[in-house]
Formats: C-alpha cells, sequence, structure tokens
C-alpha cells in the first residue's frame, strides 16, 4: 500500500514505530484545536453554538467560520483573529517526531520532500484520470461530499488515491441510487474498522460489533452524502432524487468507476455504477 | 406545566428514529410512536392522532410525501413536518405544496430539530 499522509510513510519506510507514530497523533489532535474549539476556548461561542455550526456545516457546502459569520455569532475581526491564532498554534506532526525524539530534523526534511513529491505525482494521475471519464462533473462532484461531509461528520480525514474499472472486496456495500436526469447508483464499500468508526460518531454511542443499528447509521450517512450530492446537481440545472440507501453484496459491475480512498482510519472505496 | 405536544415519528432509519427521540427528551414535545414506513405511519396516525408527525421524505416503498397525501386525506388540519437528506428547492416546495407545515434538512441536530418543532407549533 502506498503511504497518503506523512506518518504512514514514515511508518512504511521503518523510520518510525506505530507507537510513536500512535502517541504524536494523538498528540497533536490534543493541541490542534478546531476553529469552534477556539471560539469556545477564548469564550466567543458556547460549545451548544459551536456544535450547531458544525452540524449546520454537514448540510451545506460551507466553511465553520463563513456560517458564524452569517449567524452574526461572530464578526469579522474576531473570526481573523481566530484563524491567526489557529494558525500561530497548529504544530505540525512531523514537529512533535522530532521533539520527540523518533526522528532528526534532517532526515524528516529529506523524507517529507520525497513525501510530497509522490503526493504530487499521484494527485495529478488521479485528476486526469478523472477528468477523463464520461460522467466527470457528476463523480466530482459526488467525491466532493464525500471527502467534506466524512470530515465533518466522522471528523475523518479523507484522500483520493485511485480511479479504476475495478473494484477491491470489502466486507460491506452501502449502495443510493439517484434518478433523474442522471441515473447511478452512488456506493460506499468500507471494512468493518470504518464502518464501526462512523457508526460511533455519527450516533455518538459506542460501536463495538457490527449490528443493524451500525449498518443503519452507516446507511444515513451515504443518505446525507447523497442528499448533498444531489443538492449541488440541483444547482448545475440538473432534477434528481433518490431512493433509500441499501445495503448490497456481490462484486462491483464491469463499467463501474472505482475510486480508491485513503483515511487514517482504513482504506475504503466509492463507487458509481451508470 | 406546560403543554406537551405529542409527535409521531417516520423514518425507515432505526438510527434516525433512536436519534430524534433522544433529541426530543425533556422537551415540550413527547414522542408517542415511531413507525419505520408510511403504512406504519398511517395506522399509527389513526390510532394516536399525534399532536405532530415528524415524516422522512426517502423510504422504501410508500415515499414521504405519499405518506403525507394520504395523512393529509385522513385529516386536512394534520400538522407535518418533513425531514430529508436533499434540500433542493423542488424537494422543500413539494413537501410544502403537499401541505408539510415545515421542512427539515437531515443530518438533524437537536437545537434545530427543536425550533423548527416550536416554529411549527407556535404558527398554529
Amino acid at each position: 500500500m502506498s503511504a497518503k499522509f506523512i506518518g504512514q510513510f514514515l511508518l512504511e519506510k521503518g523510520l518510525i514505530t506505530r507507537e510513536a507514530l500512535l502517541a504524536a497523533t494523538v498528540h497533536q489532535q490534543r493541541v490542534n484545536l478546531s476553529l469552534g474549539g477556539l471560539a469556545v476556548a477564548k469564550g466567543l461561542l458556547s460549545t451548544e453554538q459551536a456544535d450547531a455550526i458544525n452540524l449546520e456545516q454537514q448540510r451545506n457546502d460551507k466553511r465553520f467560520g463563513e456560517i458564524a459569520l452569517e449567524k452574526n455569532l461572530l464578526d469579522l475581526q474576531q473570526l481573523n483573529e481566530l484563524l491567526l491564532v489557529q494558525k500561530e498554534q497548529r504544530i505540525f506532526l512531523g514537529e512533535i517526531l522530532i521533539k520527540q525524539g523518533h526522528i532528526s530534523r534532517e532526515r524528516f526534511e529529506s523524507e517529507l520532500a520525497q513525501f510530497k513529491q509522490d503526493q504530487k505525482r499521484s494527485t495529478e494521475l488521479v485528476t486526469v484520470d478523472l477528468q477523463s471519464l464520461p460522467q466527470h462533473e457528476v463523480i466530482e462532484d459526488f467525491l466532493d461530499m464525500t471527502l467534506k461531509l466524512l470530515l465533518r461528520v466522522a471528523k475523518e480525514q479523507v484522500k483520493i488515491t485511485s480511479v479504476s474499472h475495478t473494484g477491491k472486496q470489502f466486507p460491506h456495500t452501502i449502495a443510493q441510487r439517484i434518478k433523474g436526469d442522471r441515473q447511478f447508483d452512488y456506493v460506499l464499500a468500507l471494512p468493518e474498522k470504518l464502518l464501526l468508526m462512523l457508526c460511533e460518531r455519527f450516533l455518538k454511542v459506542k460501536c463495538a460489533v457490527v449490528d443493524d443499528l451500525a449498518l443503519d447509521a452507516a446507511r444515513e450517512v451515504v443518505n446525507i452524502i447523497t442528499g448533498n450530492g444531489c443538492a449541488k446537481l440541483s444547482v448545475r440545472g440538473m432534477k434528481v432524487s433518490m431512493e433509500p440507501p441499501r445495503s448490497i453484496t456481490g462484486a462491483a459491475p464491469d463499467k463501474a468507476v472505482c475510486v480508491g480512498m485513503s483515511s487514517v482510519t482504513a482504506d475504503f472505496e466509492v463507487r458509481f455504477y451508470f | 406545566m406546560s403543554k406537551k405536544y405529542t409527535i409521531l415519528v417516520v423514518d425507515d432509519s432505526a438510527a434516525m428514529r433512536m436519534m430524534i427521540t433522544a433529541s426530543l427528551q425533556d422537551s415540550e414535545f413527547e414522542v408517542v410512536g415511531a413507525a419505520k414506513d408510511g403504512e406504519q405511519a398511517l395506522q399509527l396516525f389513526k390510532d394516536i392522532s399525534p399532536d405532530l408527525v415528524l415524516l422522512d421524505i426517502i423510504m422504501p416503498g410508500m415515499s414521504g410525501v405519499e405518506t403525507l397525501g394520504h395523512i393529509m386525506a385522513l385529516d386536512k388540519n394534520a400538522v407535518v413536518v418533513m425531514a430529508s437528506s436533499m434540500g433542493t428547492e423542488d424537494a422543500v416546495q413539494g413537501a410544502l405544496k403537499a401541505g408539510a407545515k415545515n421542512f427539515l434538512l437531515k443530518p438533524i441536530e437537536q437545537d434545530g430539530l427543536l425550533k423548527i418543532l416550536r416554529t411549527t407549533v407556535s404558527s398554529l
């Protein structure tokens, strides 16, 4: 598996241990506050107001600050100050690994340059592959909403890693049909670990096993992604509707577009069956 | 004690029914019934005559808008709030034209849900 995040890159090259990466990631998450977390810490927003903005972000395509301004919860000066503080306080994973003595600065900087070069090449290839698809506008709209909503609903950062017509095997596959001016199935194929994580972060309850509730929560996450995707198509002047999401089995059909995705938790796929 | 409004929640997702019921706990809205599809919703609507119905649009079998039509035929004064993850102009206008009093965009969070329900009952 090729690395999609710098920590994973260093781990795969045997330059740091799994324990060191985990500890550094936990430290980074504790130090790097979200804009909402920062506004709450500074007494500019209540926890409830920040939560409400976070949830509104799941229903539209706007940034936290944009919504806070619209709701008159923050003014422009407060927002700019928060963004500045956030930038100044932000700590990068590499810095933590260096400070904790897991890697030297010189080695890290050399590896980072290599990683960035690999990523640039990979992104260029994926972009070319996506744009060569006949339905690329629709696919790009839905992929964009997938990345944004997984970050907002599940706090999971995701990268697109590949585009092909051959799907990999995953234990859980959820599909939702879009009808109207564009007709296709949006499909999320994911491993158990990611499904449980989605369930926990969506329902805010512990999900230890894949049961009906966990599958139901994952279907609802798909429903939110496709609902937002359809809203984007609607802005483009297309009339579309959706069927309820459903769990499916079996391999991807021959002409499926299978988009490989990678998150910190696991690799998964978004597929489009036209 | 202020009036408690009884509410029937209709959503094919058990996760959503659970979230909505939890969100309305300790509020002036009491979930007195939960249905997983349109047919069950109509039966419960007849049985319990709730003050409000919170009705998902995208459901297997009878859709939310079809269910809404049947509810309005049973009681033209029924107070129904539609919910969907698809907030397109067509979806919202379609629901309101069919007789819904309000529209709630998913994902549903407690503050937004209470705000919509309170706005809806205050205009009755």
